[in-house]
């Protein structure tokens, strides 16, 4: 067994509370009744109702907190109860505990979060534009914002509080408010490709060509991952 | 024989070196002597509050004991040790290496850390199996069985560890510590919260391995575990290093110091009077007509004339009790620190 499958199955058996796990059932299962919901309803733009879905339900809300629960638990976890110990002591590449802790992530994101935000999309505007704008901006902010809040656990005590502000604060307000800094928002490049998938839909997301947009939360992903990688050799174990 | 370090500044013993055991990695035995674990002016603070104050030992096989109150300073070395957090001043080195920025040295080393939180949900032979296999050893299943069995834990218990007595969890932790066979074994108060039998198991296992050649560091607060060791001690206060030898040579000094002690007479004042005039006895502090402090250099002459002397003046002694014949006063003591109560 390889050491880096050896942290992530002990990562994911961490992470996997029932509380967690039970708790973002049902609010995906929420995301997919509204939608169920909406589709009953004689819309005169499915697709406007779709997109508001995605993005207000999926993009704003259950993928960021899931990539925040899940991710600061990662790391975060066994930093605070003293069980880091037993993965960081050891000859293996540090940089692995950061993998493994991203991959038991989005083990939890892309089932809980992204697959019902997906999902919630194609039941109010089934097409292929849909498919791809949903599927492709719910991926990337799953990937990103679990990048993000794994650093987070990592290198900070009370990561969830400091989470919940970072998307409270930024994510939402001011990173909207036109100052440039939504080049280093999730959300706005999430909405960017959504918007520019399914056409021209007057909702006011449209920041970035979708080139830019697929590209640049990548990049940020694979720079927070490097830093928490670089941040394994640095840290302070207790 | 005990040196005694009563200067942060000061030079430590020049300790005996020993060749480190033939480990993949490390230099091969008779290339080099080198101690198989170096410490050397090694200060470590938190929030301008000093933890280790310019600590310099070596340790070579055998048992070692870190011995010291709470607070001394002993975890953050052994961390310090192991490279969990860096020091602020100074060089460690394990087996010739830092283990700070080399971590394939930590091949060869087995924590037991103090903390007690272990993985939820996971058995006892699934924890120890994962530390066997992210030390890379050949058969991680056979070596975790090899090493609960060592500790006389069931490796087919199919309970969690957390659902463990804290004694059973100690004996995991423990497990997991030897399960690479290494050569350096850093344990932090590993028998917290063991029975006397699973001590004295423990004990036998930590001595076996310092037999075998392999370098064992066991920190503790107290002082008969450490005794029970029959071990070279490491006495560590107030992040300073107080003291080094072996395991008698702490307890003479124990003897050894000036000690504090009450003495209850009906004839309290004479009584002192008489012990001071045959210089039994340092300096008295009167309490009362019926009771005083004494401070007493050597402790068997004391015991040897008190009664005598009551007897000489027709006293009737009551008491005779030590006030600081504990390891806080030895500590106190060691690094030079003003004990409560001291007599003039």
């Amino acid at each position: 067994m390889s050491t880096l499958w050896a942290v992530y199955k002990t990562l994911l058996a961490g992470v996997s509370s029932k509380a967690r796990v039970l708790g973002f059932t049902a609010v995906a299962l929420v995301e997919i009744a509204v939608a169920v919901v909406l589709t009953g309803q004689l819309l005169r733009d499915p697709t406007v109702a779709a997109v508001q879905i995605v993005d207000k339900f999926g993009l704003s809300l259950i993928i960021p907190l899931a990539a925040l629960v899940f991710g600061t638990a990662s790391l975060g976890d066994p930093i605070e109860d003293g069980t880091y110990v037993y993965l960081w002591l050891r000859p293996i590449r540090r940089w692995k505990l950061t993998v493994a802790a991203y991959l038991t992530t989005i083990t939890f994101v892309i089932p809980l979060a992204v697959a019902p935000t997906i999902a919630s999309g194609i039941i109010v505007d089934a097409n292929l534009h849909m498919l791809i704008g949903a599927g492709l901006s719910s991926l990337l902010a799953g990937v990103a914002y679990s990048a993000i809040f794994v650093l987070l656990g990592q290198v900070t005590q009370r990561s969830l509080i400091w989470g919940v502000a970072y998307l409270l604060i930024f994510e939402q307000f001011i990173s909207r408010g036109g100052s440039g800094l939504g080049f280093i928002a999730v959300h706005s490049h999430a909405v960017s490709i959504l918007s520019k998938s399914v056409g021209d839909v007057d909702i006011s997301l449209d920041y970035f060509s979708r080139p830019v947009a697929v590209v640049v939360p990548l990049v940020f992903t694979a720079l927070w991952l490097s830093w928490s990688g670089i941040q394994q050799n640095r840290m302070n174990v207790a | 024989m005990t040196a005694v370090t009563d200067s942060p500044t000061g030079t430590p013993p020049a300790p005996p070196t020993h060749s480190a055991p033939a480990a993949e990695g490390s230099p091969a035995p008779g290339a080099a002597a080198i101690p198989m674990v170096a410490v050397r002016n090694v200060s470590k603070w938190f929030k301008g509050v000093v933890a280790v104050s310019d600590v310099s030992f070596d340790v070579g096989p055998g048992v070692t004991a870190l011995l010291g109150p709470n607070g001394a300073g002993k975890s953050t070395l052994l961390r310090m040790l192991c490279g969990l957090t860096a020091p602020d001043l100074g060089d460690l080195h394990l087996l010739g290496r830092d283990p700070r920025h080399d971590n394939a040295v930590l091949k060869h080393v087995g924590l037991v850390p103090q903390q007690e939180g272990v993985f939820p949900r996971m058995r006892a032979l699934d924890f120890v199996r994962l530390a066997g296999t992210l030390h890379g050893v050949d058969d991680p299943e056979g070596a975790a069985r090899g090493a609960l069995a060592a500790v006389e834990m069931d490796p087919d218990d199919m309970r969690p560890v957390d659902a463990y007595s804290k004694g059973m969890r100690q004996r995991v932790k423990v497990a997991q510590a030897l399960v690479n066979g290494p050569n350096v074994i850093m344990a932090d108060e590993p028998l917290n919260g063991l029975d006397p039998r699973q001590r004295l198991r423990l004990i036998e296992i930590f001595q076996r391995l310092g037999d075998e050649g392999r370098c064992v560091i066991i920190s503790s607060h107290v002082l008969d575990e450490v005794e029970r060791f029959g071990s070279r001690v490491l006495v560590v206060a107030q992040g300073r290093l107080a003291a080094e030898g072996d395991f008698r040579g702490i307890r003479d000094l124990m003897d050894d110091r000036p000690h504090l002690i009450r003495v209850r007479s009906d004839k309290a004042r004479a009584l002192v009077a008489t012990l001071i005039s045959s210089g039994i006895v340092s300096g008295a502090r009167l309490l009362s007509e019926d009771a005083a402090d004494v401070s007493v250099d050597d402790v068997g002459a004391f015991r040897r004339a008190i009664a005598p002397a009551a007897q000489h003046i027709g006293a009737l002694l009551t008491e005779v009790s030590p006030l600081d014949d504990d390891l806080e006063s030895v500590f106190r003591y060691l690094v030079g620190a003003p004990g409560p109560g001291g007599v003039t």
